[in-house]
């Protein structure tokens, strides 16, 4: 009860902000670190419940970002349909990565390369085809406030939109967590053989748990595009990104569920904070940002969420039997 | 680092600041300051040429402020509120929210497209007036942006220029080059470059009878070379970023690879002193179209000196075009008497200004595009960048064909 209770008060504040803030700024941080938490949940699912470590999420976010402002420059389809295309191609192109390497038992440091390569292959074919704007990118065409097309003049829509769709997919992970396919993952994760012995097929769950994954971070590419509406083969499928999309849950705690969203607050307000307070030196708050950074990886090494669980005791993983 | 400089600059600071808190009402009924914001990548990837473009809006502003301020405004201030984008598309777009935010009249910088296709883009929602310092992505402008204005050439407009001063040249001294071998870094700016110039080289009477696409990280461009020396160029155009535009020039050496001439087009090294310094000699000879400064301008070399006194830097373009946009900006304040955001923007709209130190009137059309930009010619000679064409502005006659690389040593 008490869970619930305190998830709505959050609910309605999050909601509120905008109406309370009249900062664009304040808006435009929660807007990424709504953004950052729904891509780090789609990491999630594959790298944290599954646990296979991807190294190369970007894959999916830039065939996300891509394929829906495509449609809209193309085809003058609206992204609210192109950004579910999207997904569909990030859902193939995972599953062909996905059998590749599954089918040949390729795991940990070998399954993060492979990941790395694929989108490092999208990125360079990116760059060198001239039809999908080529190392140029795309810019997608600013059509003024239409909500339609997914373009909004004022910032707070883009908000709640985010805001609603880190919480769809926050209720669909919190499903999975409790599902069969969930624990399938978890058990694949904690030991695949014994999993195996028990008549999982991990095979086929780490395939499920790959289209998954590939279709909530290809969504939040689509919404980038719009938010930005730019988008080029290293924003799109740089390695760069593929490690901001992973740190957050990582952070957070990776195969839990507000783990995520945790790390997203925390990145996001440490990365702010930092800002602000060495703003006379460029580069020292990237300095303290990225020793705070090693010394959350050093000494939180199963994220935030680990280091409060074992903190809770026995108390928190009781109330969640 | 703080230098001495920096140093008094901050108690003054604190003075200032200390008697501020001390007389308020009369420092402000003196006084008051407008304040503009600037983004650049003081950080990550472009921290170099952000830094240029942050240290010439500084040397303008100090200039603008010490020679009484925006005069239509009772000489107000200009107070300049500096964030750093980081290189990074995400945090280009917060520094514009903290612009808006604290109210600065109009924004300068970014340095590079792709962070100025951000911000452009947040100048335009939030409609504050944006005036570019160097980014020449013609993609920028073509949208139609009302409160975007950039003052210098376009990619496009630059490489379309200096094809015609490269014909003009080839006219005026009868030389027999026609082919060309194009090499070019595989990303946006050396991609689109080398696909203007091969639509545009035939039109002068000179064939693309290769195109060589490189990595822009590659550790060794040995073989890119030797595919010039195959093709018996006549001339080799560059368009590449600064590791690899060295790169190049060194390994032409090594394996004396011998051309008519070396252009690149806003080559990565043609017009840096830091190329100069870096391979010494092996810079001699080296044209580039590129931004520069109107060497015949009376104020240019006080501005040069100036610039050099304050950072101990020799003379970069991306400061010179960073400093000439704040003067844009102090030129547009002084029209609109005024600092409300789009009456700024109108008399930004309507500038009209000649006699700068860049060598082109500046004005813009209704896509924010100043017309009149263009690029000048430049040579390395005897390690000086000395501006070769067009006549008017050429400080010295363009030796080519260029000696042998044996005959330099």
């Amino acid at each position: 009860m008490r869970r619930t209770a305190a998830g709505l008060g959050l609910l309605v504040a999050a909601a509120a902000a905008p109406l309370l803030v009249r900062s664009e700024y304040v808006i435009g941080t929660l807007t990424l670190m709504c953004f950052f938490a729904f891509v780090g949940q789609g990491w999630n699912i594959l790298g944290g419940y599954a646990g296979q470590f991807s190294f190369g999420h970007a894959l999916f976010f830039g065939i996300g970002a891509y394929t829906s402002s495509l449609c809209f420059l193309k085809a003058g389809l609206t992204p609210w349909v192109g950004m579910w295309l999207g997904a569909a191609a990030a859902v193939l192109v995972g599953l062909v990565t996905g059998h590749l390497s599954f089918r040949y038992g390729l795991r940990g440091a070998y399954f993060a390369l492979v990941m790395l390569a694929v989108a490092e292959i999208f990125r360079v074919a990116a760059t060198n085809w001239d039809y999908v704007g080529g190392s140029f990118g795309i810019l997608v065409p600013l059509q003024g406030h239409a909500p339609r097309l997914f373009q909004f003049g004022d910032k707070r829509h883009f908000y709640y939109v985010i805001l609603a769709m880190l919480l769809a997919v926050t209720w669909g992970v919190a499903r999975l967590e409790r599902s069969r396919l969930g624990y399938q993952m978890i058990a694949i994760r904690e030991n695949e053989a014994a999993a195996d012995a028990l008549g999982i097929d991990p095979y086929r769950v780490k395939l499920a748990a790959m289209a998954l994954s590939a279709a909530i971070t290809a969504l939040g590419g689509a919404f980038y595009a719009q938010y930005f509406s730019y988008v080029d083969p290293t924003i799109g499928f740089g390695p760069g990104n593929s490690i901001e999309i992973l740190l957050r849950p990582i952070i957070g705690g990776a195969g839990t569920l507000w783990g995520p969203l945790l790390g997203a607050v925390l990145l996001g307000l440490l990365g702010e904070s930092t800002r602000g307070l060495v703003r006379s030196y460029a580069g020292l708050h990237l300095m303290l940002y990225g020793v705070i950074l090693m010394g959350a990886v050093v000494f939180l090494p199963r994220g935030v969420m680990g280091a409060l669980r074992s903190l809770g005791g026995g108390a928190g993983e009781r109330a969640r039997a | 680092m703080t230098t001495r400089r920096r140093f008094l600059r901050t108690v003054a600071g604190a003075g200032a600041a200390a008697g501020a808190l001390g007389f308020p009402r009369v420092l402000r009924a003196q006084a008051r300051e407008i304040l503009v914001g600037e983004t650049h990548p003081l950080t990550g990837g472009l921290a170099r040429e952000g830094n240029l473009g942050k240290q010439g809006i500084e040397l303008a502003v100090n200039e603008i402020n010490a020679a009484g301020g925006i005069k239509a405004l009772g000489g107000a201030r200009l107070k300049l509120m500096v964030l750093d984008n980081e290189s990074k598309p995400p945090v280009a777009i917060s520094t514009m929210e903290r612009f808006k935010d604290a109210g600065a009249v109009a924004v300068l910088g970014p340095y590079a497209s792709g962070l100025a296709f951000v911000t452009t883009q947040e100048a335009e929602k939030y409609r504050i007036p944006h005036v570019l310092d160097v980014a020449v992505a013609d993609g920028i402008t073509e949208r139609g942006f009302k409160y975007t204005f950039r003052l210098g050439p376009s990619a496009g407009m630059g490489a379309r220029t200096t094809v015609e001063y490269l014909g003009g040249l080839t006219r005026e001294m009868r030389l027999g080059l026609k082919r060309v071998v194009l090499i070019h870094e595989d990303g946006l700016f050396g991609k689109s470059t080398a696909d203007t110039l091969e639509k545009l080289l035939p039109g002068i009477g000179m064939q693309v009878i290769e195109r060589i696409p490189h990595s822009a990280a590659a550790p060794s461009l040995n073989n890119e070379v030797l595919k010039i020396k195959a093709a018996k160029a006549d001339i080799v155009i560059p368009s590449t970023y600064y590791p690899a535009h060295s790169l190049i020039i060194r390994t032409m050496a090594e394996q004396r690879v011998d051309v008519g001439a070396i252009l690149s087009v806003y080559g990565g090294a043609g017009s840096q002193y830091r190329f100069i310094k870096d391979v010494g000699k092996l810079a001699d000879y080296m044209l580039d179209g590129n931004h520069w400064y109107n060497p015949k301008h009376p104020r240019i070399t006080g501005i040069i000196a100036a610039f050099e006194r304050a950072y101990s830097q020799p003379f970069a373009y991306e400061w010179m075009l960073a400093y000439q946009s704040a003067w844009v900006l102090k030129d547009a304040l002084e029209r609109a008497g005024a600092t409300d955001r789009d009456k700024v923007r109108e008399a930004l709209a309507r500038t009209r200004l000649t006699n700068q130190i860049v060598p082109y009137p500046i004005s813009f059309d209704e896509k924010g595009q100043n017309p009149g930009a263009r690029p000048l010619l430049m040579q390395v000679q005897q390690g000086r960048i000395a501006v070769v064409y067009p006549g008017e502005f050429a400080e010295t006659k363009p030796v080519i064909p260029v000696p042998a690389w044996d005959k330099r040593m």
